[in-house]
Order: structure tokens, then C-alpha cells, then sequence
């Protein structure tokens, strides 16, 4: 196995495995100045949200946190923030502050002080330019494992996750870790009734602590509105496809950490630590808001195992998406990058495995994925704690 | 018509079908990472993938796949049936149960 991908290193240590210029959102209101840039100028993606306004404060933080982690994450070589609100704490001013920590480049384009949308837009128009042809010099280098954050997710299980695809990514995890780089995964909504498992794999009992805290925290604020969480988890996918209830579907999710301990855990969006090993994040089963989550964490590529087959891409963290349902694959190939479904005909875990983990490292080295190629943005959604006041 | 069924972990109660399967067949299920094959009778219909009961399961009974309790049966179950939301239910995030877990 190789133990290395093509980066591009970051002033802050990070390793990027794309050299693009972000168009960041601060509020809904900015979105169309960022889509416009990123469709006028290559090379240059989008992050746009509904989010940046009236939250309550923990809310606002949470939107801040997860836009300041895009900003700084290595696969952006240089950010481009956009808005024009003076909301506390959450300004474009205030976001691209912190995104500059990570000595990157990062300029604010503030539309009312450009004097409205058109000039705002201009502006930003000619940065991104300006950007692209600055960066456009850096070069990918040989990079070690120890330098990956490996993001894994599930999304439309069926019983075929917890058998196949699953069980690849678990496999993946394992030969990540074994060569010093960090694997993360969240989606707290899918570690319900698998208690017993997170006791046996926390590296501590603190560890263990944490995280079933997050899923009692989980189950109380589902029980507090007074409603059967059947009939949206397991979804109605989730069901078509024989998974009956959250415990059946949390087990077969739990698949993809491997056979490695857990070393860490986080909160929602929030970065993970340098320790080697599997690390873990609280969130939703929403696939987008999870994915987002571990974006903003600094994950660098994401593989999405999917039972009945799925079109999710982050735009920034580089999503390769893998089923072992057959059926998926013959209707989803267009937005899927691996087929395991051999598994099911006496292919072994070791081989489809490995096929999963040439795939990704060649996504590391600069392959690209069929949504990169399609320009398929529909993975981003931050994860909110309150009610828009 | 012969199917096959994989059988995750020796406690399980349930097992998978490996594509689709019909009435009266007669499905091999391999309990992984053992010798142990069994041969089961289909008592219904089942889509492709799905659960059936690798043997009699009473209501009430828990659940067990992957060696784990996956929720309870809420009716009784007879080795063959069709396993799905029509006979088992979860145990959590039960808002709408009064002593929920």
C-alpha cells in the first residue's frame, strides 16, 4: 500500500489536495456575489448558506465556526469573504481575521462599502483573478498519511451499508491510521443503540463519556418535542431499503470506523487535535450538515458510502461517493465513484478495501471526482442549535 | 428456488437475504465467520436484501443482528417470516412512548 499523497502545503502545516479560491459567504444575502464569481472565474468555488442572521448567539457562533474552519481548511489556497452585515462577532471582517491565521491569503470584499452589488461584485471578480493567478504557481509535493484527515460519512443506508461499503470504509480507516494520519466521521442521530460498541472502543472511559453524551443529548431534545422519531429516522429510504429501526441502522453506520480505538472527540464544526487515530464529531444524520461539520474540521476528502445510492458533494472537501448495492450502481454511477457490490458475490473486504483506497488516494493526487467534474455543489448546510429569532 | 442469506453474528435471530427471495424458497444462510450453514424455508415474499427470522421469535423478544439488540418484536415471528417495521420496532427516541428508554 502507499503511504503518501500529492499536496499542496499550507503556511499552517496543513496539506491541501486542491488549490482553489473560496468564495465565502457571510450571510444569505452575499450568496449571489459568490455564485456569480464562481461561475465567471475557474478554479474558483462557492460556499453559500441561508444562515448569518438572527440566530441566537450559540447559533451565531456554530455559523461562525463552521465558515472560519471552510476559510482555513488546506484545500483553499486562498479566500475571498463576502457581506455587508455588521452582525456581532460574525462579520465579514471578523471571519476573515480568523481564516488568516492560517497564513493563507484572505480579503473581504464588504458590499456596502463598494458601493452596492455591482461594484461589490467587480471586486470580488477581479480578486478571484488576482488569486488564482498567484496561487496557480504553488505546486502538489509528496506528502505523508500523517498529514490526511480521512472524513468518512454514510447517507440512504440500506442493509447493504452495514455489510459491504461500510465495511470498506472501516477498512480504509484502519490502513489510514496505521500510517499516522487521522480518520473522521460524526452523526450522532446514527450512534443510537450502539452504546456497547462506543464502550468497548473509546481509548478512555472520558472518551466514551463524551460521546454518549452527545447521543443522550441527541435522544432527549428528539423526545423533548414529543414525537416518534420513526417515520424520520430510519428515513423513508432507510426503510424501502429493509433497515427497520435507528438501532438496526446506527450499527450498520458504526461499520465504518474499522477496528481501531477512538482517540477523540469533538463538537459540531469544531477542528479536530494532531493525535493519530479515529476521531469523532457530534452532528446530525443530515448528510450535509454532517459532511459540513467535518469540513470545517479540516478534512481534506470525504469518502460517502451509500446504500441506495446518493448525489452529495461538499464543495470543498473533495466527497468520492461507493455503494455495494448493485441495483444503486446501475442507477447512480453518474454521481457515484465506486461499485463494491462484489463484495455479495465472494469478493473479499481486503480487495474491495483496497480498491476504495486507491481511488481515494488517486482523488488526493488530483483525480477528479464525477461531481468535481460536473460542478455538483449541493453538500454544504450548517447545523444549528436554536430557532431564528 | 435456492437463495443465499448471510447470518452476521452467532446470537443473531435474524438473517439477510442476499437479492430478492420468494414463498417456499429455500435459502442457504452462512453465519459469517464460521463454518455453520443451516437451510431455511421462506414463509412469504421478501425484497431484495431484506430480514427474515432465522428462528421463532416471540413478541416482546428482542432483536439481534450484528450480535446487537436492533429494537424488539412486537408480534410473534416464525422462523421464515418477513423481519421489518411491520413486526419489530425500535426502543429509542420513542417521544411518543411514556417511560421511553
Amino acid at each position: 500500500m502507499r503511504d503518501y499523497f500529492l499536496g499542496y502545503p499550507r503556511p499552517d502545516g496543513q496539506v491541501g489536495i486542491r488549490n482553489h479560491v473560496l468564495m465565502l459567504s457571510g450571510t444569505l444575502y452575499a450568496n449571489p456575489t459568490c455564485e456569480r464569481v464562481a461561475m465567471m472565474v475557474q478554479n474558483t468555488i462557492p460556499i453559500v448558506h441561508p444562515l448569518g442572521r438572527c440566530q441566537i448567539a450559540p447559533d451565531l457562533a456554530r455559523t461562525f465556526k463552521t465558515l472560519v474552519g471552510h476559510g482555513r481548511n488546506p484545500n483553499a489556497g486562498a479566500v475571498i469573504v463576502v457581506d455587508h452585515f455588521k452582525e456581532e462577532g460574525c462579520t465579514a471582517d471578523d471571519i476573515a481575521q480568523e481564516i488568516s491565521v492560517s497564513g493563507k491569503p484572505v480579503a473581504v470584499v464588504n458590499i456596502r462599502r463598494e458601493g452596492g452589488a455591482l461594484a461589490a461584485l467587480q471586486k470580488a471578480a477581479r480578486l478571484a483573478v488576482e488569486f488564482n493567478r498567484n496561487i496557480g504557481t504553488q505546486q502538489r509535493e509528496k506528502t505523508p498519511l500523517t498529514k490526511l484527515i480521512y472524513g468518512f460519512n454514510c447517507g440512504t443506508s440500506d442493509v447493504t451499508s452495514g455489510l459491504a461499503h461500510n465495511r470498506c470504509v472501516g477498512w480504509v480507516c484502519d490502513r489510514v491510521i496505521e500510517a499516522g494520519g487521522r480518520a473522521l466521521g460524526a452523526e450522532t442521530t446514527e450512534m443510537m443503540g450502539g452504546e456497547d460498541l462506543i464502550r468497548a472502543r473509546a481509548k478512555s472511559p472520558e472518551i466514551a463519556e463524551k460521546l454518549l453524551g452527545f447521543i443522550k443529548r441527541m435522544e432527549k431534545s428528539i423526545l423533548e418535542c414529543g414525537v416518534d422519531m420513526r417515520g424520520t429516522q430510519p428515513t423513508g429510504d432507510n426503510i424501502a431499503g429493509g433497515l427497520s429501526t435507528i438501532e438496526e441502522k446506527s450499527i450498520g453506520a458504526m461499520q465504518k470506523w474499522g477496528t481501531k480505538p477512538i482517540v477523540g472527540v469533538v463538537e459540531y464544526a469544531e477542528a479536530i487535535g494532531p493525535e493519530p487515530g479515529l476521531w469523532l464529531m457530534d452532528s446530525p444524520g443530515h448528510g450535509g450538515e454532517s459532511i459540513t461539520g467535518i469540513a470545517a474540521a479540516g478534512a481534506q476528502v470525504m469518502s460517502f458510502s451509500t446504500g441506495g445510492g446518493h448525489t452529495i458533494n461538499h464543495p470543498l472537501m473533495i466527497t468520492m461517493r461507493l455503494t455495494g448495492n448493485r441495483e444503486s450502481w446501475a442507477q447512480m454511477k453518474d454521481t457515484m465513484e465506486v461499485d463494491v457490490s462484489d463484495m455479495f458475490e465472494g469478493t473479499s473486504l481486503d480487495e474491495a478495501g483496497e480498491r476504495l483506497l486507491d481511488e481515494v488516494l488517486d482523488i488526493c493526487d488530483g483525480k477528479m471526482t464525477k461531481a468535481e467534474a460536473l460542478r455538483e455543489f449541493n453538500g454544504f448546510a450548517i447545523n444549528r442549535c436554536g430557532p431564528s429569532i | 428456488m435456492n437463495r443465499r442469506a448471510m447470518i452476521i453474528h452467532p446470537d443473531d435471530n435474524v438473517a439477510n437475504l442476499i437479492g430478492p427471495g420468494a414463498k417456499d424458497d429455500i435459502v442457504e444462510c452462512i453465519t459469517e465467520g464460521t463454518p455453520k450453514t443451516e437451510s431455511i424455508t421462506l414463509r412469504e415474499d421478501i425484497p431484495a436484501n431484506h430480514k427474515f427470522a432465522a428462528r421463532d421469535v416471540a413478541a416482546g423478544e428482542t432483536i439481534v443482528k450484528y450480535g446487537l439488540n436492533i429494537g424488539r418484536a412486537s408480534c410473534d415471528i416464525r422462523q421464515g417470516s418477513y423481519v421489518h417495521v411491520h413486526n419489530i420496532e425500535s426502543n429509542r427516541g420513542r417521544g411518543d412512548l411514556k417511560e421511553s428508554t
